[in-house]
């Protein structure tokens, strides 16, 4: 077990290493200097950009600045954003707690309902409920994110007021409350950005769900336990459900990357600002620094989720084993 | 599965005669220039968008640079992951393990933030550069099946037989191996194309993919603009478009699949 | 396998046992919101005016505040030392609301104005607001390290700054130009001199004050969580009339519809820059109002007279006769009309309809497809097969870059490619976020770009934007250079007269109006949306925001927000 865990952590390193020097790579081959924007900053002097070249070390030679990178990286210090006038480190640390509780609301829930959705079809597989509950998650898996967060946005948030049209809490009196309602207020805005998104998830995991018990339900002990003359009720959703549950840690991890992608159109969408809006902004602005973080962040959290996915799925079942 | 091909041939249809079918000009015009925002009518059956074009020309126009797009980044996808699985594959050794590493690395890649780091650094692009962007970030999957693949068929008695007559490792590669892996690539190019469709969709709507006057189902999406609960047609129709094609190509897709190899499990 | 089974088991019963929690919480939670913000009407505080913004402003450091999101914020957190009144006179001093300052007097040659300021003005620290304070501004603002955009008008108009005793300073002027006045009191704000003179050169301590600056002016701030929202309130400090909301809240979202949606949603009560669509739906629903604000800006398709940063000519737009062809190509009626419906106004030249040098009878380039072909013809550019001109196997195609962030723009700038295409000329339009384009229009790196200028109510503006001098150093990134322009906007700016001026501002708007260095498009309608609830007792002409101070929320309209105190900070 330890031989795994060293293995899968030292393969989640090398690929945030290889990710980290393919921005490396990027960033030189991008054209011109990477802070001449902070020169049309006016808040930004001729000392600060002189200051940040020395700093990000782009007046010594190529190796040189490479180990550089690196160090900075491993201190967490990714530059100067000029489109927001900060550090970036200072806008990660803002953004990326929100695009995580909108991640993680989206999984909890996404996940439950599709595991229920899941182990309900199985035992009524062919009947006509189950064909049309299993079209409706293909269907949502056909559509774009960005569709269903339009339509979200349009139809429950604009038109009957049920949720709040944007942002992450109500901005004149979210100070002034207690705090069981400062969560019930975050609660109310994540409803519609996590709900989108947990549509997706649920849709997703409702199919492996169901094949899984599919593939449990014919099994020795589920026939045992009918024979001893166990409710049919208890059959599915105690003992099958249970068997059929190895595999979702590393489905979950699977769907990490899909996850994060939604998440930009969500969060843009939305007015959510996480890292994904921060993301599609950065572009939109030319803030190299920014969107080179954005996507260091990104693959971290993708590699990392999905190692410690693994983890969880070894520690489960030791048969899993995946080739490192 | 028929109902599925039906579909897709309808919408390729579609696509290529766009110039005939279209009942109207998918650019401004400047005598339709007042227009704007109407709701479907019979001379516009899917409504006019904020520019007063109609919505129906541009989502059949719209048909053409969205399946291009797609096909082509595909195409150029599933050329680049075959020769990097094949080579990784059939070379074995440190070179497999370095390519394959980066293969992870770049899968680990959140995709759309791969395409919006290359937008960062290449600006507002051209339809060619998109299809360019979207087949360089979508060919790792498939490399890493077609390495498998290879792997596997190398061990082939049909492969060691060619092998040792002494045909060279590129004709036993181009006579043997490549034959073997069509039915693999075409369930993986399908899929992709399921996967590119709403991608280049998402891009076009952000504003970062196929510019506006050029219609892609995406940005006719944006067109709907200010308030899309009220100018729903122009929301409805290109995303129903998206979602039937999505939906045509991932049917076809799981059927081929499940013919090509019927052990195989859903990955996503 | 035993670990495996007991994990396995575990796992079953984390979920089991996280679901009804889970299921449980969020009525609860919701429950508890609604204890927790209900009630409360009774409370008589001053109330809260949440408005709706498009964008952070990205610095609250006066000098650097030049923006109107900047502005907005800054001129609630600051007072000046007089603030043009509600007339919009920027000749002499007459009209001007006194401030910080309580009054002030004139020198007799008038190259020197002394002003009195107010004894118990204090910053929101508690120190006193003090003479020095604004000498000290006067430096801050002159530094060329500070890089602020007011610096050239300041250094134009005023020699420099000098102390007489704690509460009074003066002010020595060049020259007697009529605007001075306006020049030195509407770009100056005073600055708190015991808090920044040490920090200038530490950006890091400059970063946290132009976060969270003290102020002298009738808020103080409280809160700015970047790209959420930001709150001021009330301040106890403040020596003038204090406002009579409690807290003023800016929530921000990037797009305009979801700005809209909140406004429509009653989350937000105030919002600026409504599209013409967004007015008309908003004036449909009893309990919201729409506002016609002055209309300052200008908007035009403007060219690059040079080639990249060269000094040399574009190789199309350098030419004077090209850019009145392409002018006479564009129905400019018709694309006012189709972004702004009955509201929409042609542009006529580099002035606004408000201002008072606006001249309606110039000469315009009149729109004639059938002349601009003409024209283009004569000048070598043929029209090919599919209608497309060139010249030596070179076609007749510029790039047009759009912000983004203007709806209008990216509509006009669609519009005007396919008017464009119909008189033979190629257009591509490239969208880029503000700041991106700031950078390629600076640069030079642009063939033509949608531009907006909003004008203030002084004329003189022209100076920064459109002369020789600009040209160098200011905002006329065309590069349009004429002689004969530059004379007529001098003696424009020097008249000391009225009549005069505009006879002059009238013979320089002609000249380039015939030169075209720029299509004037169209004035944009400027409304701003406003939730009835709110009573605005005072609007302000040309800066909604400085009649904040005076609004109000009314009495039977208050919401559970409203109860809620000014906060300390």
């Amino acid at each position: 077990m330890r031989r795994f865990l060293l293995a899968r952590g030292a393969q989640a390193v090398t690929v945030i290493a290889i990710v980290a020097t393919l921005a490396f790579v990027l960033v030189h081959l991008a054209p011109g200097d990477p802070f001449a924007s902070n020169l049309d900053d006016p808040s930004n002097s001729a000392e600060l950009h002189a200051a940040q070249i020395h700093h990000w070390g782009y007046d010594q030679p190529l190796a040189v600045q490479y180990v550089k990178w690196v160090g900075n990286l491993a201190r967490l210090q990714f530059g100067w954003s000029h489109s927001r006038g900060r550090w970036v480190t200072d806008v990660l640390r803002e953004t990326i707690p929100r695009s995580m509780l909108l991640m993680g609301t989206a999984i909890v829930f996404g996940v439950f309902a599709g595991v229920a959705l899941g182990t309900w079809q199985a035992p009524r597989r062919g009947s006509m409920a189950e064909k049309i509950s299993g079209s409706l998650a293909i269907v949502t898996l056909s559509m774009p994110e960005f569709l269903v967060a339009i339509a979200a946005l349009a139809i429950p948030a604009a038109r009957w007021h049920w949720f709040p049209v944007s942002g992450i809490v109500n901005p004149a009196m979210h100070d002034s409350m207690n705090a069981a309602a400062r969560a019930g207020d975050i609660l109310l805005h994540l409803a519609l950005p996590a709900g989108t998104l947990a549509l997706l998830i649920a849709a997703s995991v409702s199919r492996y769900q169901r094949m899984a018990m599919l593939a449990v339900l014919p099994d020795e002990f589920i026939r045992t336990a009918r024979a001893k003359g166990a409710a049919e009720h208890d059959i599915v959703w105690r003992h099958a459900l249970r068997n059929s549950l190895g595999p979702l840690t590393t489905i979950i991890g699977l769907l990490l990357p899909t996850l994060f992608s939604g998440a930009v159109f969500v969060e843009t969408i939305f007015s959510w600002p996480g890292i994904g809006r921060m993301m599609v902004e950065a572009v939109g602005t030319v803030d190299y620094p920014l969107v080179l973080a954005g996507v260091l962040a990104g693959s971290v959290f993708v590699a990392l989720g999905s190692a410690l996915a693994d983890v969880l799925a070894a520690f489960a079942d030791p048969r899993v084993r995946i080739d490192a | 599965m028929k109902v599925a091909i039906g579909v897709l041939l309808v919408l390729v249809f579609v696509a290529l005669a766009a110039p005939a079918i279209a009942p109207h000009d998918p650019r401004v015009t400047p005598e339709s220039a007042l227009e704007k925002n109407l709701p479907p009518s019979a001379s516009h059956l899917f409504g006019t968008d904020q520019y007063s074009r109609d919505v129906l020309s541009r989502v059949i126009f719209g048909a053409r640079v969205s399946l291009g797009v797609a096909a082509a980044s595909v195409l150029l996808a599933l050329t680049l992951g075959a020769a990097v699985g094949a080579a990784a594959g059939l070379a074995g050794g440190w070179v497999d393990a370095i390519c394959m590493r980066i293969v992870d690395a770049m899968l680990s890649v959140p995709r759309v933030l791969l395409l919006l780091v290359l937008v960062a650094t290449t600006g507002t692009l051209s339809v060619g550069g998109i299809v360019l962007l979207l087949g360089l970030t979508g060919w790792m999957g498939m490399s890493r099946l077609v390495r498998g693949e290879v792997r596997l068929l190398r061990e082939r008695e049909f492969v060691m037989a060619a092998r040792a007559t002494g045909a060279s490792e590129w004709n036993v590669f181009v006579a043997h191996i490549l034959p073997a892996l069509v039915p693999t690539l075409l369930v993986a190019g399908t899929l992709a194309l399921a996967s590119v469709i709403p991608l280049e969709a998402g891009l076009s709507f952000l504003g970062l993919g196929v510019q506006s006057p050029t219609a892609s189902w995406g940005n006719i999406i944006s067109d709907a603009g200010e308030r899309p609960g009220d100018v729903w047609w122009v929301v409805l129709f290109p995303g129903l478009a998206i979602v039937c094609t999505v939906l045509a190509v991932n049917t076809i897709g799981e059927r081929l699949r499940e013919r090509a190899d019927p052990r195989q499990r859903l990955v996503p | 396998m035993r670990i495996s089974l007991l994990m396995r088991g575990a796992l079953v019963q984390l979920l089991e046992r996280l679901l009804v929690p889970l299921v449980l919480l969020v009525p609860l939670a919701s429950v508890s919101f609604l204890a927790g913000c209900g009630g409360n009407e009774r409370s008589s505080g001053g109330g809260t005016i949440v408005i709706g913004s498009g964008q952070d402003p990205r610095t609250l450091f006066p000098p650097l505040a030049d923006l109107t999101q900047a502005r907005e914020i800054t001129e609630l957190l600051f007072e000046k030392l007089a603030e043009r009144g509600p007339s919009l006179n920027t000749l002499g001093d007459s009209g001007f609301v006194p401030r910080l300052a309580q009054r002030w007097d004139w020198s007799p040659d008038s190259l020197r104005v002394t002003f009195h300021l107010d004894p118990r003005a204090r910053w929101q620290d508690g120190h006193a607001v003090r003479a020095s304070d604004v000498k000290f501004a006067f430096s801050v603002y002159t530094d060329t390290l500070t890089r602020s955009r007011m610096r050239r008008d300041l250094i134009a108009a005023v020699d420099s700054i000098t102390v007489g005793d704690s509460a009074t300073c003066t002010a020595w002027f060049h020259q007697r130009s009529p605007e001075r006045f306006h020049e030195l009191v509407f770009s100056l704000t005073p600055l708190p001199e015991h808090l920044l003179r040490g920090i200038l050169r530490d950006s890091s301590a400059m970063l946290a004050f132009a976060k969270s600056p003290a102020g002298n002016g009738p808020f103080k701030i409280v809160k700015w969580e970047q790209q959420v929202r930001l709150e001021v309130a009330r301040s106890e400090t403040f020596s003038g009339t204090p406002a009579r909301f409690d807290r003023v809240i800016w929530t921000f979202a990037p797009d305009a519809s979801t700005l809209f949606k909140q406004f429509m949603a009653g989350e937000s009560d105030f919002l600026e820059n409504l599209t013409v669509e967004d007015a008309a739906a908003a004036a449909r629903q009893p309990d919201r109002r729409v506002i016609a604000l002055p209309d300052y800006g200008y908007n035009f398709l403007q060219f690059n007279l040079r080639d990249g940063a060269s000094a040399r000519p574009h190789a199309l737009f350098g030419d004077r006769a090209l850019r009145r062809a392409l002018t006479m190509a564009l129905d400019r009626q018709l694309l006012a009309r189709s972004v702004f419906d009955t509201l929409g106004r042609v542009g006529l030249g580099p002035f606004v309809r408000a201002q008072w040098s606006a001249d309606t009878t110039l000469r315009q380039i009149p729109f004639d497809r059938a002349a601009a072909a003409t024209l283009l013809d004569s000048l070598g550019w043929r029209a090919g097969k599919d209608g497309m001109r060139s010249r030596n196997g070179k076609p007749l195609a510029f790039s047009l870059l759009v912000p983004t962030s203007s709806k209008a723009r990216q509509t006009l700038a669609v519009l005007i490619q396919e008017q464009l295409r119909l008189a033979g000329v190629s257009v591509a339009v490239e969208r880029l976020e503000g700041p991106a384009i700031g950078k390629r229009v600076t640069t030079g790196a642009f063939d033509a770009q949608m531009g907006g200028i909003t004008a203030s109510p002084s004329p003189s503006g022209v100076k920064q934007t459109w002369t020789s001098a600009a040209s160098k150093d200011g905002l006329n990134f065309g590069h349009y250079e004429n002689g004969a322009f530059d004379a007529q906007v001098d003696s424009a700016t020097s008249a000391n007269s009225k009549p005069n001026a505009k006879a002059h501002y009238r013979s320089a708007y002609q000249i380039i109006v015939d030169d075209a260095p720029v299509i004037w498009l169209y004035e944009p309608p400027t409304r701003a949306g406003a939730n009835a609830r709110l009573q605005l007792n005072a609007a302000h002409p040309d800066a909604w925001w400085l009649g904040l101070r005076e609004w109000s929320i009314t009495p039977g309209k208050r919401l559970p927000r409203d109860a809620v105190p000014a906060q300390k900070p």
